[in-house]
């Protein structure tokens, strides 16, 4: 449980959970929502993977993830987004995390 | 199916009917007196104790061949995540109907309703949190897959509005247990049983209706 509580505690994380909510992405699709390098963001698909929280599907050189929330670590998911955990520390990218700092 | 599972379900169901057919043996007389049924409280505690002794058994068999069969027949197939879900969630319902008929068989041989009330509590607790416990998992149950199989998004979508409901259920059921006295009481895994039926019905047409990817 303490992997699935540091997966949600950053914002970025979190933002890659929400994008899921739609649909699986490949990991160049879901990268090029943010500002982060190739390489942190392939540091934070693996510790949303080592949680059990998204799950990966290799097709030759492409990766494409997909969600596996269960409900409590959805609703956890939520707490964490409305409290807004991890925003001071690490600077959200997401526009309603800049909304908030205003 | 999994070796472990069978022989757990082979075993309770053969235990169960045991007991059963046991029990009304050894009590043939009492049994043959419902012939002359006078609705009195006696009567009425034989009935009911026979009844439930014979339904474990009949619902552990009917429950698990049922979900073999679809298990197998199922278009789209079902993953090895959700088979693995619903032989688990099968098995911790008939280790409760064991105990339940286990002590049902011993109040109907001594002749009395020793911890009814008590007995049922727990019951309901129990399925009540196996409910929440289902739901809570069945989102992250990987999708079916083959011919007419959803969209990976789509499946999670509907997979956790449903495991959702399931969730709230099985909460509300363990909180009733806790707060609820006879009647109300056993008309709560009644209840509860309706609502997970009209929320899997809605959530297998959404999956029917959602679009193919």
């Amino acid at each position: 449980m303490s992997t699935v509580f540091k997966a949600l505690s950053d914002p970025t994380r979190r933002r890659v959970l929400q994008l899921l909510r739609e649909r699986p992405m490949t990991a160049g699709e879901l990268a090029g929502h943010f500002e982060s390098s190739k390489a942190t963001m392939s540091a934070h698909f693996a510790v949303l993977r080592e949680a059990g929280l998204i799950f990966a599907d290799k097709q030759g050189t492409t990766i494409t993830y997909g969600l596996r929330l269960s409900v409590l670590e959805d609703a956890l998911l939520g707490f964490a987004e409305s409290l807004g955990i991890g925003h001071q520390i690490s600077g959200d990218p997401s526009p309603s995390a800049k909304e908030g700092l205003k | 199916m999994n070796i472990e599972n069978r022989s757990i379900v082979t075993f309770a169901a053969g235990e169960m009917t045991l007991v059963a057919l046991g029990a009304v043996a050894w009590k043939w007389p009492l049994v043959a007196g419902l012939a002359h049924f006078d609705g009195s409280l006696e009567a009425r505690r034989v009935l009911g104790q026979v009844l439930v002794m014979a339904f474990c058994p009949l619902w552990l068999t009917a429950g698990w061949l049922i979900a073999q069969r679809r298990l197998r027949t199922a278009i789209p197939r079902p993953s090895e995540d959700y088979r693995r879900w619903t032989e688990v969630s099968l098995v911790a319902a008939g280790l409760a109907l064991l105990v339940m008929q286990a002590w049902t068989a011993r109040n109907f041989i001594a002749e009395e309703s020793l911890g009814r009330l008590a007995m049922l509590r727990a019951i309901t607790l129990f399925l009540g949190a196996l409910t929440a416990a289902q739901g809570n998992y069945l989102a992250k149950v990987a999708p079916p897959s083959g011919a007419d199989a959803p969209a990976p998004g789509v499946w999670t979508r509907i997979a956790m509005g449903m495991g959702r409901a399931m969730a709230l259920t099985g909460l509300a059921v363990m909180v009733c247990s806790l707060v609820l006295d006879m009647p109300a009481l056993f008309l709560v895994p009644v209840v509860a049983f309706l609502a997970l039926l009209v929320n899997a019905v809605l959530h297998s047409r959404a999956l029917k209706m959602a679009p193919l990817p």
